[in-house]
């Protein structure tokens, strides 16, 4: 019982475990590889949405400080934030680069699925480089 | 002590590559560029060779604004950290030097001045994941270093470079989640961040699920960049189609990279403080490590392009460190350590050598290349040298290596494992030997004669004579280096374990 | 209450992460994710965190769904397959069902483990009754004089990770722009493109009202906090990303060319190396002037006025270079689509 009781009272922590598994799902069975990075993001999501889920104080405020009621107020833990900012621009550095890669490879390519990508890979001459 | 006056030397290591290259963004010159990597470089080597030598086995560590450990971020430099430094950089000098006529080879002259930005950035990334004592400034670097290697593998002109620049994006990105998500359980166990502070934490604290949790999400973000049994097709591909000095670099630094985290993370802060014998978690290790040294090998035999042979041949050797960390005892360890350091020099040469090819030869498939030489002798008689020490001879670095896994394996009295590390050596020097008859043999096949676009110039082959050097060294010395391993394990992983 | 409208809202993103596995419409699908960046932005409000919501908000509904849009229609990738939801539901393939299966043990697995952690939101959690805490919050106002304690952390005791931090989003912004120009195939298309776009001025009366109320409040805003940041929510990054969306607006009110000519893409990539300089500097300032690399407390007289001062410089070196490398990615990927 109190086992059951631990886990519904750490259900913030459940949902971004569902989050970071789905990402993962996404991960390995789609072809499209802009679904691929969607997962890859969902995954990052969750990962943000645990540590943001670790900083929070019951009956806490955001971690501002209020000159006014000085003593008396609960302030979140504000280092997860820090961290999760971090996580957050580097997310988006990821995603760019990857879209940009993304966009190149269809020019190259003609598609971005990847089943058909790897089937034209096989095709192709790798071993000399491209030439002007 | 001496050393301890001289720290403000710390964050100079990864702080002067990262305003080099941010400076170099501004530049448009091609050599300048290249020159101020090369200087770079070259005083970033300097710095970490005289924390080397002058700093007798003493821990350096460096609080960033002035705050004290568990509140800010620590570099912390103890004689294993600056082992691995020594190696990053010294393979960073050697490829700078190396890579100028490769960038207008293989990159083009229009983006030089970004890819001397960005290997620097690279360069840093690396350095930075090595000397941090903080688990999320880890994660940082961990991914500057992967989008700058996805940027670079990109740049180079193959066909094929683009798809393996997303696998390793993806990739990368899947490791750095994985690991942080480990670093969040910690926090949410122990709240800090810092190494140091986390041992303590860790001691005091009983073994929970939740910790064996953190573990393995901590260690399947790191073996997955180790490119271990599994996940390891990324890796050949990314080292095939990227530019032949960052194939180099990558052949020399990112196993190593990966090892040093395994080591530091898995090792001297997690299982120093955790009270259960780990047995079951290294069983599995060992497995794993198996399976990719077999794979590694059987797939390095059959492939005729002589950079994904080298490739799927660093998988092999991977999986032999891998056994050698596993097994966790002393011989072990210090076999992985060993066979680390001289793989990567072999390694790093060989992809240089390579690079020489392509440079002269325009191509890299081991059938096309018969025959060539008597056109380039010194690439020829550096490869041949190279590929002795890559199959262990014995007499060879490697071979002491090897040697001294063969000897945990008996210590530990696993006949399925001594088995698997002799055969797999076996396999070792069957590709290598392919790489050496198939050039070999073809001297009296004259039908097939390569032309040969261009000569290498002189410091493409000083770079590759100092790797040669290196690896003379450390066949007729492996006893020096080998107690210097001692030595750190005897500090790090024993007295404090 | 706080239980129940949390519930409410996870359980939201949880339907709406479901929907994400099943729709077939990637136009549809790319919306999804950005209703995911909203609502998880209004669940951390309800965790307490205001900077991470804003960054989220702007960033995953903002930033990212853009991206993702401009990538699709430049692909021509609008479905991911010819199935409905049910079909895609029901052809999934067993290899995927023993995938699916192997994920849902290690999910179970993971719920057990995580059932021996530290409650939610108690307050004598490790993580939440350290001493590392205290100091955090209690610290930063009474020996810094800076209220935001995230300002603080940011910007002070964890100043090197952002240093990191505006050295990725270089790295990426640099990164997009070099892989945008990699043709290895065709070379002629560039010309064509310059061509074409010759007349494209959507003039529209609408747009331009728009355009022209909404700058001046985004860029008002922007520089409220990006100045602001130490006594409010808020800091370089968000002002970056602000300045960079109306960037973006007048991208679209001028059209591409003659914003290119506004601003060149060059110059751009300089800006956001020039903010990654300013605050490499800033650290080597501390050092040079015989404190740690970023120590603020040597730059100024007393420790509060040294502080306030380096907060700001790096803060505005984080602003320059996230607006630069914001406009850069999104003025790259805008600048490649044809109508």
């Amino acid at each position: 019982m109190h086992y059951f009781m631990n886990i519904l009272s750490n259900y913030p922590y459940i949902f971004a475990v569902a989050m970071i598994i789905i990402g993962i799902y996404i991960l390995m069975i789609e072809k499209n590889l802009i679904k691929k990075v969607i997962g890859m993001n969902l995954m990052q999501g969750g990962i943000i949405l645990f540590f943001v889920a670790i900083s929070k104080i019951r009956g806490g405020i955001p971690p501002i400080y209020d000159i006014e009621k000085n003593q008396e107020v609960i302030y979140s833990n504000p280092l997860p934030h820090v961290l999760m900012l971090t996580a957050i621009v580097v997310g988006v550095a990821v995603t760019a680069v990857a879209c940009a890669l993304i966009y190149i490879i269809y020019k190259n390519y003609g598609t971005i699925n990847e089943a058909e990508l790897s089937i034209i890979n096989e095709k192709e001459d790798n071993d000399h480089i491209l030439t002007d | 002590m001496g050393i301890l006056q001289y720290s403000f030397l710390v964050p100079l290591i990864v702080i002067i590559p990262i305003i080099v290259a941010v400076v170099l963004v501004f530049v448009k010159n091609t050599y300048v560029s290249w020159f101020a990597t090369f200087l770079t470089t070259l005083v970033v080597m300097a710095i970490t060779s005289f924390i080397l030598i002058k700093g007798q086995f003493v821990t350096v560590s460096y609080n960033f604004g002035n705050f004290i450990p568990p509140f800010g971020i620590e570099y912390e430099i103890d004689i294993l950290t600056i082992f691995f430094l020594f190696l990053i950089s010294a393979v960073g000098f050697l490829t700078a030097l190396w890579s100028k006529g490769n960038i207008l080879s293989e990159v083009g002259d229009k983006n030089a001045n970004f890819f001397s930005s960005i290997f620097l950035l690279y360069y840093a990334g690396s350095l930075g994941i090595v000397i941090t004592n903080d688990l999320f400034n880890l994660f940082v670097f961990l991914e500057i270093s992967s989008i700058a290697s996805c940027i670079l593998v990109a740049m180079g002109r193959r066909k094929n470079a683009v798809l393996a620049a997303f696998d390793s994006l993806i990739i990368g990105s899947i490791s750095a989640s994985f690991y942080l998500f480990g670093v969040g359980i910690l926090y949410l166990l122990f709240c800090t961040l810092n190494a140091n502070d986390l041992v303590l934490q860790i001691s005091k604290y009983p073994m929970t699920p939740t910790l064996v949790l953190a573990i393995v999400m901590l260690s399947v973000g790191i073996l997955v960049k180790f490119a271990i049994f599994p996940v390891l097709w990324w890796m050949p591909q990314t080292y095939q189609s990227s530019p032949s000095a960052l194939s180099a670099f990558l052949a020399g630094t990112s196993v190593n990279i990966a090892l040093y985290i395994f080591i530091k993370i898995i090792f001297m802060v997690v299982a120093r403080g955790v009270h259960i014998s780990l047995d079951h978690y290294f069983e599995l290790l060992l497995i794993v490590a198996v399976l990719s040294m077999f794979v590694g090998g059987i797939l390095a035999l059959k492939q005729d392009n002589l950079k994904l042979l080298l490739a799927f041949s660093s998988v092999s050797q991977m999986g032999a460190i891998m056994v050698g960390v596993a097994l966790f005892n002393f011989y072990g360890m210090s076999s992985a350590l060993f066979l680390a350091i001289a793989h990567a020099f072999i390694k790093t040469g060989l992809f240089l050598c390579v690079g020489n090819l392509i440079y002269m030869f325009g191509t890299e498939k081991l059938s096309e290349l018969r025959g060539f030489g008597r056109k380039a002798p010194f690439t020829y008689f550096a490869i041949i040298f190279l590929c002795l020490s890559l199959a262990a001879l014995p007499g060879t670095s490697l071979f002491w290596g090897k040697f001294y896994l063969l000897m945990s394996t008996i210590q530990s009295d696993n006949w399925f494992l001594i088995v698997s590390v002799v055969l797999a050596s076996v396999l070792s020097f069957m590709y290598s030997w392919k790489i050496i008859s198939q050039l070999w043999i073809a001297k009296d096949n004259s039908v097939h004669l390569i032309v040969m676009h261009k000569k290498t110039p002189l410091y493409m082959n000083l770079a590759i004579t100092i790797v040669i050097i290196i690896n003379i060294y450390l066949t007729i010395f492996p006893n020096i280096t080998y107690y210097f391993v001692e030595q750190i394990i005897n500090l790090n992983i024993v007295s404090k374990g | 209450m706080y239980d129940t409208l949390l519930i409410l809202f996870l359980l939201l993103l949880g339907f709406s992460v479901i929907a994400l596995m099943l729709v077939n419409d990637l136009f549809v699908l790319i919306l999804i994710t950005g209703l995911i960046s909203v609502l998880t932005g209004i669940i951390y409000i309800l965790f307490d965190a205001v900077d991470v919501a804003l960054t989220e908000i702007a960033v995953g509904a903002g930033i990212s769904t853009i991206l993702f849009l401009i990538t699709m229609s430049l692909t021509k990738a609008y479905h991911i397959d010819g199935y409905n939801p049910i079909q895609r539901f029901s052809r999934i393939a067993p290899v995927n069902l023993i995938n699916a299966g192997l994920l849902l043990v290690v999910f179970l697995l993971i719920l057990d483990a995580l059932s021996y952690a530290p409650i939610f939101g108690n307050m004598d959690t490790p993580a939440n009754s350290s001493i590392i805490y205290k100091v955090y919050t209690k610290t930063s106002y009474e020996t810094f004089d800076v209220q935001n304690s995230v300002t603080m952390i940011l910007g002070a005791f964890r100043g090197y990770d952002t240093l990191g931090e505006a050295i990725v989003i270089l790295t990426g912004a640099i990164g997009t722009y070099l892989v945008m120009q990699i043709d290895k195939l065709e070379k002629s298309e560039e010309i064509s493109e310059n061509t074409s776009s010759k007349n494209e001025t959507p003039k529209d009366y609408v747009i331009s009202a728009t355009i022209f109320t909404l700058m001046p409040i985004l860029l008002l805003f922007a520089f409220y906090i990006q100045f602001h940041g130490d006594f409010g929510p808020g800091g370089g990054f968000q002002s970056g990303v602000m300045i960079a969306a109306s960037y973006f607006l007048i991208i679209l009110y001028f059209g591409k060319t003659i914003a290119n000519k506004f601003i060149d893409i060059k110059y751009l990539v300089f800006l956001a190396a020039l903010g990654v300089l300013i605050f490499s500097i800033t650290g080597l300032v501390g050092m040079l002037l015989g404190g740690k690399y970023l120590d603020y407390s040597v730059l100024a007289s007393n420790t509060s006025s040294g502080y306030h001062l380096g907060l700001f410089s790096i803060e505005l070196g984080v602003g320059t270079t996230v607006f630069a490398a914001t406009a850069i990615i999104i003025s790259q990927f805008y600048g490649k689509l044809k109508n």
